[in-house]
C-alpha cells in the first residue's frame, strides 16, 4: 500500500489508528497491521521479510553464545546472505547481463536490508543487546511507517522507543501535521512537477533541458521529503519519533553541507557502519580517499544497478574530496550567495545523472544546457514554463524553510484568530491533496524504485 | 513560540480527525454508484474476494480502485482539480489544453497503420472504379480553432498530417477539402467547448462544401429548420478535466425538405422513423442523439426517387453530417469499421451500391486501426 493512496489515508490509517489506541499501542498489534501493509498488493513478498526478520532475530541471539572467531563468522555469513539476495535481485542483471532472468525486487527491500543490517551491526559491535523478544524485532524492521520507503532508522536510536512508545497527545497532534504536509508535498507539488517533467523531455532547447533538470531537482526533493514527512507522522502517531530525514537541502552551502540535509538517514547508515569502521579519516589521506570513495561507490549502487548512479555516487566523492583539500582553506571567506550557487548548481548536475536511463542521455542533456546541439528556446520549453510558473514559484518557495516563519508571523500578528485561519489554509490544502488524489491514475514514488 | 507551534497542531488535529473519521464512515455506508455521469465511465465496485486474486494482487488493486472510485464527493473533487490547475495557469491537463473551450491535442498518426487504411482505401477503389468515391476528412478544433490554442503549444501538425494523406490518395478519389472553409468561419461556434465532437453548425458548413462538390445543388442555412435541443451538454472533454462552468448547445439542422425515412439500427433494435434519438439527450452522452451513436452496421431508406445508393465508411464525427445527406440519396448504409467485422463487398452488391464516402475527424482517421480489415487489403 502507499501513503499516497485514498485507501491508506481514509480507511487503513485511520482504522490503524483508533484499533491501535484502544489496545495502547501493543507491538503485536503494530506488527500485524504493518504485514498487511507491506504484504497488500504482493503477498509473496512478506514471506521474504519475516525470513529476514527471523534470520536476524537467531543469528544476533547467536552472537550472545558464540565467541572470537565464530562470532565473526556468523556475522559475515549473515550480512552475505542478505547482501546476495539485494545482489541477486537488484544487481543481477547489470552486473551478469548474459543471465537472463526478470526478478522484481519485493518493496523496500534496499531499507529494511539496511535496517536488518544495523541491527545485526549494533549487537555484534556491543552497541545494543540481542533482542529476545521477536515481535519487538518485528516491529523494528517491519513498521509500516518506514519499511517500504525508510528513514532507515538504527537500531540503536529505535531500541528503547520499541519497549515503550506511549502514546503522546502533543506528538500525536504533530504527527497529523506532518502527515498533511507530506501529503501536500507528494500529491500537490512532486506528482504536478513530474507531469510538467514528462512533458519536457520533449524539449531540445537551452531552456528545456534547463528546466528538465530544475524540475526534476524539485520533484525528487518534494518526492522523497513528503514520503519522509508522512512516515515520520506516522511513527509520531504511534509513538515514535524518529529523526528528520530531510533538513531543507537545498539551502545548502557545500556539498558536504547538502549531505547532511539529505536523506540523513542513509548518509549515517553509510558513515556508522561503512565509513568509520573503515577508518573514516583518522588514518591518513590515502586511506581517507579510499573511504570516501568505498562509501560514494555503495551510495550510488544502493540507489540501483547503472553506470548513472555509480557516476552519481563518485560524482560526489569527487567534490567532497574537493570540497575537503581545495576549498575548504578560503570557503569561509567566500560570499554566502556565492556558495549557494556553486551548491546548488553541482547538485542540479548531480541530478541530471540520477534522472537519467545512461550516461549518455546524461551527457546530451548536459551538452543541451550548454547550448550545443540545441536553440535556445523552443516551444516546449516555453509552453511547459508558463503553464507551470506559479507551480514552480511555489516549489522553490518551499525548498526554503519559510513555512515554519510565516505559521509563527501569523500567530504572533493576529493570535487567535490568524491560529484558525491557519488551520482553515491547512483543511483546504487538504482538501485539494484529496482532489489530486482521486483523479490522478495513481503516481508511485520515486524512491520506491531504489 | 514553541507553544503557538502545540497549539496550532491540536487545532489541527481536533478539525482533521473528525474529518477523516467520518470520509471513512460515509464512504463506508453509502452504497456504491454503478457509473459516474460526469466521467462517463463505470465504476468499480467492491471486488469479490478470491484467495488467487489476493495472491496476485489483482484484489487489493481493485479494493484500491473502488474506494477512489466509490469517494464521497468524488464529482466535486474532480472539479476542485480543474479549479486549481485553472487558478494557477495551468494549459493543459492530460491531452486537453485548457482555454476559453476545451480543445483536445492532435494525435499523433500511427504511421504504419494510416498507410496501410490509405492502401486499402486505393485499392477498394481500383476494384470498384465504377462507383463514385469521395472522401471528407474533418479537421479538428486544434488546427481550425487555433487561436484557441494556449500560446506556445506545441502539438502534431495537423494541417501536414492532413496534406500527407491527401498526396497519397488515388486521384479519382474525390476529395473535398473543407479546411480553408472552416477556417474562415473559426471564430463561429464550430466546435463543442466540452467535446471532442463538431458542431451542426460546422457540419453545415462542411455539407455546403461538400454539395457544392458533388452537384446536389446550392445550400443554404434558410433550407433548414433548427432546433436546439440540449442547452447544457457536457461532453467527453468536460468529463476528462472536471471542468467547471463550460456547457454547450446541441442544434439539429432539419431540411424543410426533407425525404421520408425508415432508420434501421439492428445493433441497438432501433427502425424508426427519426434518426434522432431523444432519450440520448439525457443520457451521459448527449451527442448520441444523432443517430443513437455508433453502430456497426445502419441503414438509412428514403422515400424520394433518387438513383443513388451510397455507403459511408465513418467514425462519430458522421453521425452529425447524415442527417444532411437524407434528402439526396434512396439508401444510405452506414458502417462503422471499428465495430464491423462482416463481409463488405456483399452489403455493396446486395445495397447496389453507387456511391462511397468516406467520413472521418482527422484526430480519429490518423489513429484508426480497422478501416483496412474492414475494406480487405
Amino acid at each position: 500500500m502507499s501513503f499516497n493512496s485514498l485507501l491508506f489515508v481514509f480507511l487503513f490509517l485511520p482504522v490503524s489508528v483508533i484499533l491501535s489506541f484502544v489496545c495502547k499501542n501493543n507491538n503485536l498489534f503494530i506488527v500485524l497491521i504493518s504485514f498487511l501493509f507491506y504484504a497488500w498488493g504482493n503477498p509473496i513478498s512478506l514471506v521474504l521479510l519475516i525470513l529476514y526478520i527471523l534470520l536476524n532475530y537467531f543469528t544476533a541471539l547467536s552472537f550472545e553464545k558464540a565467541e572470537g572467531k565464530q562470532r565473526k563468522i556468523t556475522l559475515i555469513i549473515a550480512i552475505v546472505v542478505q547482501v546476495a539476495v539485494l545482489f541477486i535481485y537488484k544487481y543481477l542483471d547489470f552486473f551478469l547481463p548474459f543471465i537472463k532472468v526478470e526478478l522484481h525486487a519485493p518493496i523496500g527491500l534496499s531499507f529494511f536490508t539496511f535496517s536488518c543490517l544495523s541491527y545485526l551491526l549494533d549487537v555484534y559491535f556491543g552497541k545494543c543487546n540481542a533482542q529476545h523478544n521477536l515481535i519487538r524485532l518485528a516491529l523494528y524492521v517491519s513498521f509500516f511507517g518506514k519499511v517500504t520507503m525508510g528513514p532507515i532508522v538504527q537500531y540503536n536510536e529505535m531500541v528503547d522507543q520499541i519497549d515503550n512508545h506511549p502514546f503522546q497527545i502533543d506528538l500525536f497532534c504533530d504527527g497529523i501535521k506532518k502527515l498533511c504536509i507530506g501529503l501536500t508535498k507528494k500529491v500537490i507539488l512532486a506528482d504536478s512537477l513530474s507531469l510538467v517533467h514528462m512533458n519536457l523531455m520533449e524539449s531540445q532547447s537551452v531552456l528545456g533541458s534547463w528546466l528538465l533538470a530544475i524540475t526534476y531537482m524539485l520533484q525528487i526533493y518534494f518526492d522523497f521529503s513528503g514520503y519522509s514527512d508522512m512516515a515520520i507522522g506516522i511513527g509520531e502517531m504511534f509513538g515514535f519519533k524518529f529523526k528528520q530525514n530531510f533538513n531543507y537541502p537545498y539551502i545548502a552551502t557545500s556539498i558536504q553541507d547538502f549531505w547532511r540535509r539529505w536523506h540523513i538517514s542513509l548518509s549515517l547508515w553509510f558513515r556508522d557502519y561503512i565509513y568509520i569502521p573503515l577508518g573514516g579519516s583518522r588514518e591518513g589521506n590515502n586511506k581517507y580517499i579510499r573511504n570516501i570513495f568505498v562509501v560514494w561507490l555503495l551510495t550510488g549502487l544502493w540507489h540501483g544497478a547503472n553506470w548513472t548512479f555509480i557516476v552519481w555516487g563518485l560524482y560526489f566523492a569527487v567534490l567532497l574530496l574537493f570540497e575537503k583539500f581545495v576549498l575548504k582553506k578560503f570557503w569561509d571567506k567566500v560570499p554566502k550567495f556565492i556558495c549557494h550557487i556553486y551548491t546548488l548548481f553541482l547538485v542540479l548536475i548531480s541530478w541530471i545523472f540520477f534522472m537519467s536511463d545512461s550516461l549518455s542521455s546524461a551527457f546530451q542533456c548536459i551538452l543541451h544546457m550548454f547550448g550545443m546541439q540545441a536553440s535556445l528556446l523552443d516551444s516546449v520549453a516555453l509552453f511547459n514554463l508558463k503553464s507551470s510558473f506559479i507551480l514552480l514559484v511555489i516549489s522553490i518557495l518551499f525548498c526554503l524553510p519559510i513555512r515554519d516563519k510565516i505559521e509563527l508571523f501569523i500567530c504572533s500578528k493576529w493570535k487567535q484568530k490568524g491560529m484558525i485561519g491557519l488551520v482553515v489554509v491547512y483543511l483546504v490544502v487538504f482538501l485539494v491533496s484529496v482532489s489530486f488524489m482521486i483523479s490522478s491514475s495513481f503516481h508511485s514514488f520515486l524512491y520506491f524504485a531504489f | 513560540m514553541e507553544k503557538q507551534k502545540l497549539i496550532l497542531s491540536r487545532l489541527l488535529m481536533l478539525v482533521m480527525i473528525p474529518i477523516i473519521v467520518l470520509t471513512m464512515i460515509i464512504n463506508i455506508v453509502v452504497p456504491d454508484k454503478k457509473i459516474s455521469e460526469v466521467e462517463n465511465r463505470s465504476l468499480q465496485s467492491f471486488p469479490a474476494f478470491s484467495v488467487n486474486s489476493l495472491l496476485n494482487g489483482e484484489f487489493e488493486k481493485d479494493m484500491g480502485n473502488w474506494f477512489s472510485d466509490q469517494f464521497v464527493g468524488r464529482n466535486t473533487l474532480l472539479h476542485i482539480k480543474y479549479i486549481v490547475n485553472k487558478m494557477t495557469g495551468v494549459k493543459q491537463m492530460d491531452n486537453v489544453f485548457l482555454s476559453s473551450s476545451l480543445i483536445e491535442q492532435a494525435s499523433s498518426a500511427n504511421a504504419g497503420q494510416l498507410s496501410r487504411n490509405l492502401d486499402s482505401i486505393n485499392s477498394f477503389y481500383a476494384s470498384h472504379a465504377n462507383l463514385n468515391f469521395q472522401f471528407l476528412l474533418i479537421p479538428n478544433a486544434v488546427s481550425i480553432q487555433s487561436d484557441l490554442v494556449p500560446k506556445y503549444a506545441y502539438t502534431e501538425d495537423q494541417n501536414q498530417q492532413m496534406d500527407t494523406i491527401y498526396g497519397k490518395l488515388d486521384q479519382n478519389i474525390k476529395n473535398v477539402d473543407v479546411r480553408s472553409v472552416l477556417k474562415s468561419h473559426a471564430d463561429e461556434y464550430l466546435y463543442y467547448k466540452t467535446d471532442h465532437h463538431w458542431t451542426s453548425l460546422n457540419a453545415f458548413y462542411t455539407f455546403q462544401e461538400f454539395a457544392k462538390a458533388s452537384d446536389l445543388g446550392k445550400v443554404k442555412k434558410s433550407d433548414y429548420n433548427v432546433y436546439p435541443v440540449k442547452t447544457d451538454f457536457k461532453g467527453t472533454l468536460a468529463n476528462k478535466t472536471g471542468s467547471v462552468g463550460l456547457k454547450d448547445t446541441i442544434e439539429i439542422y432539419v431540411p424543410k425538405e426533407n425525404s421520408d425515412y425508415i432508420y434501421t439500427n439492428t445493433a441497438a433494435s432501433i427502425k424508426s422513423r427519426s434518426l434522432y434519438s431523444l432519450e440520448a439527450l439525457d443520457s451521459s452522452n448527449p451527442y448520441n442523439v444523432f443517430l443513437s451513436g455508433n453502430a456497426p452496421y445502419a441503414k438509412l431508406e428514403m422515400n424520394n426517387d433518387s438513383q443513388k445508393h451510397l455507403l459511408v465508411f465513418k467514425d462519430s464525427y458522421a453521425n452529425a453530417f447524415i442527417p444532411f445527406l437524407v434528402p439526396y440519396y434512396r439508401t444510405i448504409t452506414i458502417v462503422d469499421p471499428r465495430y464491423y467485422f462482416d463481409d463488405i463487398e456483399s452489403v455493396v452488391t446486395k445495397e447496389c451500391i453507387s456511391d462511397v464516402l468516406y467520413l472521418y475527424n482527422a484526430n480519429t482517421f490518423v489513429q484508426d486501426t480497422s478501416l483496412s480489415d474492414v475494406l480487405g487489403e
